[in-house]
């Protein structure tokens, strides 16, 4: 089926073809462009010492990837008080039941949410190095983790003698990943909702996929062009997945699904809670149409009827 | 520096009256939402700082501007909800992106609010982590945009409730948001920082703001049925007091119904 220009991929093979073990992952996720389905398949395929890069938006799917204990690092902003799994991976009080600290940890790099972003900006427009006015005398500039010196530094202005500003790596992904409403099958994204740094994210990665609620045709992105986020020449995979950003909310689309939330809260205060958790709406879960069967129509059609529009282009699923 | 003026220690009492009953959660908010003004821009952090922005839109200052950081331009939602949710969106008149808000358009509002974990001595602010950074007590939420904000904005009104002296020691185990570090409002101008730094404090307990040259934090009024002794048991070093110790006006019924029916899922009211 697929035509010479189609970037149609299923899940499975837009995750096998795109994420290697040891691969720097960066998730999107403004307005709840999460693909949380995404970093389920991610799981589900076992990949390993991965390495995650978000600008604040992306802590759900770092927080379950950290419950399958893949991902060793991170260069992040933000992080929820419900992301129990990270918590879990850093805070010196974690044991196992049986009393036993786990060995395995995640490693932060602490930025803020605009230096992460300009770092996705400089990526995406191969510019060596970006000056950021904060982040000075803070301990976010003073206390570094995996990347020492490389984390940031400070140079003079070439156009002043005085002014002492601090500036920052770019940061490239190996797979910019992110959920988003709609897509034609040639890749022409359209994505509803507050921007966040995913636009800079995407570019700035090396392979980009973005799984979508609904393909549609060209003709209805072109007439919805005001929201296309990136043409189809720099996607690399499109992936239909309805329901993508589920248990979040997604603009336009669905509410969040409240319940769901925090039953994984529940089971994600232990790492063995965790595991059942994940046996049992990832591993266990044969194909994508199984896993909403388990959530239920009643709860899908809830979550959509409560939806919030910006765009007022729903087509549903 | 011209320190911005907390209105709420020079506003009347509504006529309706003073109310019976509110937390002090619930006082922390409404005093903090009485220094914004109709028509100010107001940007806005994680937790509190949104149903303090919110609460004065609804209360008396209609117009006033709420922003923040994720894209979300002069937004009016119906009820108080979690700064990513989708009704942020939907109800704003400008989307735009993390660059655009924290690095152009927060140079052009009145006033940002922060909440925090931990507020030291000198306005530096701590949303990171508790204990060793390197083996945390707790891992909070970073910064999001907090530092960028904090580093920026300029005007700045640090909110928070349930104070007490672990979360206003004497310096913060992590310096997620620099205020005047260890005594220096010149440091700021030193580190090329363009914005204020904190203004004002507003807890549950009282109202602080800053002294000019050390930027040494100290109490400007009580919250209404507080005692300093209180104040004092609850910071972690020997704060200084102003010679004119005032005491905030007490929420008013209508304001703490008002705030109320804001919150009916108790997002921050809980």
């Amino acid at each position: 089926m697929y035509s010479f220009m189609s970037k149609l991929r299923t899940l499975p093979e837009a995750v096998r073809e795109f994420v290697h073990n040891g691969a720097e992952l960066g998730f999107a996720g403004s307005g709840g462009r999460l693909s949380i389905a995404f970093a389920y398949e991610v799981i589900k395929q076992g990949r390993k010492n991965l390495s995650f890069v978000s600008a604040g938006t992306g802590a759900p799917c770092l927080d379950l990837l950290v419950g399958a204990r893949a991902v060793k690092k991170a260069e992040i902003s933000f992080t929820m008080v419900s992301c129990l799994n990270i918590k879990r991976a850093v805070e010196k009080k974690t044991v196992d039941s049986r009393g036993k600290r786990s060995t395995y940890r995640l490693q932060i790099e602490d930025y803020s949410n605009l230096a992460m972003s300009l770092r996705f900006f400089a990526g995406a427009t191969k510019i060596p190095f970006i000056p950021i006015r904060s982040l000075r005398g803070s301990d976010i500039e003073k206390i570094r983790t995996f990347m020492g010196k490389g984390k940031m530094a400070t140079m003079t202005s070439p156009f002043s003698d005085k002014t002492r500003i601090a500036v920052l790596p770019p940061s490239e992904p190996d797979v910019g990943v992110m959920h988003s409403q709609y897509a034609d099958e040639e890749g022409n994204v359209l994505a509803l909702g507050p921007a966040g740094s995913d636009g800079w994210l995407l570019r700035a990665a090396k392979k980009r996929v973005v799984t979508v609620e609904k393909i549609v045709s060209k003709e209805f992105v072109k007439e919805h062009k005001v929201h296309t986020f990136m043409p189809g020449f720099m996607v690399d995979a499109v992936c239909e997945v309805p329901y993508g950003a589920h248990p979040y909310g997604l603009v336009d689309c669905y509410d969040l699904d409240a319940s769901f939330q925090k039953d994984y809260s529940e089971k994600s205060k232990s790492q063995e809670g965790f595991d059942e958790w994940a046996r049992e709406w990832i591993f266990r879960v044969n194909e994508r149409s199984e896993y909403l069967k388990k959530v239920g129509e009643d709860n899908l059609g809830r979550i959509t009827n409560q939806r919030f529009s910006t765009g007022n282009i729903f087509v549903g699923n | 520096m011209e320190e911005s003026q907390i209105k709420g220690s020079v506003q009347e009492t509504s006529s309706s009256g003073t109310s019976s009953s509110f937390s002090r959660r619930e006082a922390a908010i409404i005093t903090a939402a009485r220094s914004i003004s109709e028509r100010d821009v107001v940007f806005v952090g994680q937790g509190l700082p949104v149903i303090t922005a919110l609460f004065a839109k609804r209360d008396h200052a209609p117009n006033c501007v709420v922003m923040h950081e994720y894209g979300v331009v002069d937004t009016d939602p119906p009820v108080a909800v979690e700064l990513a949710h989708p009704l942020f969106a939907e109800k704003a008149i400008y989307l735009c992106d993390m660059i655009d808000a924290l690095a152009s358009l927060i140079y052009h509002i009145d006033v940002a609010f922060l909440g925090a974990a931990q507020i030291d001595r000198y306005g530096n602010v701590n949303t990171t982590t508790i204990g060793d950074y390197f083996n945390p007590t707790y891992r909070i939420s970073g910064s999001g945009g907090a530092n960028d904000i904090g580093s920026l904005a300029p005007d700045l009104v640090l909110v928070m409730d349930n104070q007490k002296a672990s979360k206003f020691p004497e310096a913060v185990d992590y310096c997620t948001t620099p205020g005047y570090f260890g005594g220096s409002r010149k440091k700021r101008a030193e580190l090329n920082l363009p914005g204020s730094g904190p203004n004002a404090v507003v807890t549950d307990l009282g109202v602080y703001r800053f002294e000019k040259k050390s930027g040494e934090m100290y109490l400007e009024s009580l919250q209404s049925g507080v005692t300093l002794d209180e104040v004092r048991e609850n910071t972690g070093w020997k704060i200084k007091v102003a010679k004119n110790l005032g005491v905030q006006p007490e929420p008013t019924e209508e304001e703490v119904q008002r705030l109320r029916a804001l919150d009916p899922r108790k997002v921050y009211l809980r």
